[in-house]
Parts: structure tokens; sequence; C-alpha cells
């Protein structure tokens, strides 16, 4: 039982790896035909598609290992005289589980101490310096911003720059783009895809990350472009980046970015066309053929593994 | 009356060290009560961070060593003032969201209107007004039309 549980936990945790490599590697394949679908329809089949090796990995582990998948979808084989239905067995599975779940920890720790604790200690500082302003926090600094920070009650905040430059149009379009944000709780899911493509090595993982990041916004501008305008929004996009170009912070540097003239041309262009629901069914129900075909496959290549 | 305001070893001008909500509040009063002792500190702090006199010391100390008080003795006591005035602090604090954001660290927590790290250039900003502009002259004239 101690070694079928070892080997589950070892199997679990390399497919998951080897998963999240392969469609990684695959994404750019996707990446033209997403990137040309409804931003908030593409943004959650991009997490879905992160959360995929995961899912993946779970899936298989049971139908791997629990009795019904070995009776149903592996076929008829012994070891050593014994016929009854097994999970595939990996020997010296519990000392290479230590260094693989090793490896995992060290990865979410680093992941805690380097990006999400900072975040915890800027938001706790910006809402001291902060004031309430209706739905916002407005912080006294001279610099033009606005943005979104947190994750289960995730907080809009706006400098006092942004709001003395910008018209109460402008403004209200801000708002309405954040409070996008603040609904679909996107920093939220910007984290779970973070944690989702933790296995891979982060040049790997970065486009994904940049392209959810990227079809986030894209999605809250269009959500904005309900409340103001689509020409509106963009007019607001294009004034802030003027005044943030005109005042750049200390410590910031040039950098080249395409990010805000993909979002104009978003907001002036046409919407592209969402995907009818049948189409997530199909993708769902093609990907669950596809991990049942699999089993077998899976359970003989583990067998063989020295 | 002795004066320690030099910039201990180590303390960055640029980085601002992390702080904590006590030492936020110590900073408040002291923007708002400069020369403060300890004690005129704690009776300046708000009722719920109201500390013992000696983890405010702490408190002040740390602050202190961090470059962001100085101090002068005076009779027995230290009175102690802000090295760093709030918008400075707040500069600061903005830098390193920004800095955050150049590297990476924050975009599981922070969704940004307009990207600070996207330095985009004016000619690039100028295209985009023209076609802005061209998509509002096609729309009013449209509307015209109906």
């Amino acid at each position: 039982m101690t070694e079928t549980l070892l080997s589950a936990a070892l199997c679990a945790l390399l497919l998951w790896w080897v998963l999240a490599l392969l469609c990684a590697a695959a994404y750019p394949l996707l990446r033209r035909r997403l990137l040309a679908l409804d931003p908030a329809q593409a943004g959650n089949f991009l997490l879905a598609y992160l959360a995929l090796p995961l899912l993946g990995t779970l899936g298989a582990s049971l139908l791997l290992y629990g009795s019904a998948g070995a009776l149903l979808l592996v076929s008829d084989h012994c070891h050593a005289g014994q016929c009854s239905d097994h999970g595939p067995l990996l020997r010296g599975a519990g000392l290479a589980l230590l260094p693989v779940m090793a490896w995992y920890a060290w990865r979410l720790v680093n992941c805690v101490r380097r990006q999400w604790w900072p975040g915890f200690a800027l938001a706790r500082q910006l809402r001291c310096f902060g004031q309430r302003r209706g739905a916002a926090i407005e912080i006294p600094a001279a610099q033009p911003a606005a943005f979104t920070l947190g994750w289960w009650h995730p907080r809009v905040y706006l400098t006092s720059a942004l709001l003395q430059r910008c018209t109460q149009n402008e403004v209200d379009c801000i708002l309405a783009h954040e409070a996008s944000h603040h609904r679909r709780r996107d920093n939220l899911r910007q984290l779970l895809a973070n944690a989702l493509a933790a296995p891979v090595p982060l040049q790997l993982a970065a486009t994904q990350l940049e392209d959810l990041a990227l079809l986030h916004e894209l999605a809250a501008d269009r959500d904005a472009a309900h409340s103001c305008t689509p020409e509106a929004v963009a007019g607001a996009l294009l004034r802030v980046a003027r005044l943030q170009r005109a005042a750049p912070p200390a410590g910031s540097v040039a950098f080249a970015g395409t990010r805000i003239e993909r979002r104009v041309r978003a907001l002036v262009e046409d919407p592209p066309p969402a995907l009818p629901p049948t189409w997530s069914l199909a993708i769902a129900a093609l990907v669950l053929c596809a991990l049942l075909a699999a089993i077998n496959p899976l359970h003989r290549l583990i067998e063989t593994l020295p | 009356m002795t004066g320690e305001n030099r910039p201990p070893p180590g303390a960055s001008s640029n980085a601002l060290p992390r702080l904590g909500e006590l030492e936020l509040a110590v900073m408040e009063v002291l923007w708002r009560h400069p020369a403060s002792s300890t004690q005129q500190v704690q009776a300046r702090l708000p009722q719920a961070r109201r500390n013992s006199l000696s983890t405010l010391q702490s408190t002040l100390e740390r602050l202190h060593r961090k470059g962001l008080l100085g101090r002068e003795r005076e009779r027995q006591a230290y009175l102690y003032r802000a090295r760093v005035s709030r918008s400075e602090l707040l500069g600061r604090l903005l830098g390193g969201v920004i800095s955050q954001l150049h590297d990476g660290s924050l975009d599981p927590i922070l969704a940004s209107f307009v990207d600070f790290a996207e330095n985009i250039d004016d000619s690039t900003l100028d295209r985009l007004d023209e076609l802005l502009q061209a998509r509002l002259r096609a729309r009013d004239a449209g509307g015209c039309d109906d």
C-alpha cells in the first residue's frame, strides 16, 4: 500500500512536470488563434490551458491508481504470476520522491518569498498612506498612476496627480476599467496562473503569463467600454500613457512595449467574435478522450521505468 | 545637543525599506509633530496602535537604523524627526512598485491601467491618437447619416 502511494505521488509530480513542459512548448502553435478571440473568453481558455497539466495529472493519477481505471482502461497483464488489477509501481519511489518534492517546495517558497510577500507588504503600506475616495483609494503621490492591488479583496488605487490631470470622464473610464479587474478577480486569476506554471522554467511560461495579463487588460477595456464608450476608454489610455511618459518616476527605465498600442487598436476596431459554448464542450470532450486513451500506454511506460 | 543625523552605514538613498504598520504610524506622527520624544510619540499614536514604551523605543531605533529618522539628544532623551518627507516616502514606494513591475514580481498581485513599465514613444502615441481621431470622425459621420 505504501509503495503504491509513493509511486502514485512520484508519478503525479513527474507527470505534471512533463505535461506542463509539453503544454508550454506547444503554446506558440495555439497563440495566434487564441489572441484573435474575444479577450474574456480567450482569458478563460488560456487559464484552462495552464490548468490542463495539473488537471490532466490528477485525472490520470486517479485512473492509473484507482481500481475502476485499472479494470476498464488497462489491458490485462501479470507481474510475477500476480494478475490482479494494479497501479503501476515505481521501484525506489520513496527515495526519488524526496528530491522531487523538495524541488517543488523550493519553487513554491521562492515564489512566496520573492513575489507574493512583497506584494502584501506593499498593499499594507499603500493603504496606510491612502484616503478613501468612493470605490477607490487616493494616494497623494506626484506620479500619475491607477492600479488594482490585491487578490481576495483587491483595492483600486489612484494617485492625486492622475486625478488632478485627467478629466472626470477619463477618471470614470479608468474606474470602470479597474472595477472590471476587481469584479473578475483578475489578480487572483493571474496568481493562479503563476502557481499553475510553477513546474515550468519561467522563460518558457513567460509568454503564456504575459498573454494572460494582456487578455485581462483587453477584457477590462471592453467592460469599461460598456459604461463609457470604446473611444473614451482609448482616449483615457492615451492620456495616462502621455502623463506617465511626461512624469517618469524615479528609477524607471525605457522599456519597449506594445501593450497600449494593442489595447487602443482593439478598442477602435470591431470586437472579435466569441466562440459558441459548444466549442468549449467539444474541446473538453477531446481532452477527456485523449486522457482515457493515454492511460494504458502510460501504465506500461511507467512499468518499464528502471 | 548632540546630532545623530548622518545616514547610517548601509542605508540606501533610493530603496524603500519594508515598513510595518506601527512603523508607518510612527512616521505619520513625526510628520505631523517633528522633534518628538518617545513619550510624546506614544501619546500621539492612535489608540489602536499605542504600544508599550519599550516596543515603541525599539520601533524608533529600527526606523533610525533604516535611515528614515534623525535624532538629537536633549538632556536625557532623544528627540526624533523624520528624515524623509511623506511625499518622498510615497515617491519611493511608487518607485518600488515600478521596479517590481519591471522585474515582473508584482504581476500576480497588481493590474495597472497603463503599465508603468511601458515607456511608449511619442510617435507611437501620436499615431494612436490619429487612429482614435479617425475613428471618432467616422463615428460622427455615421451618426449624421442616420
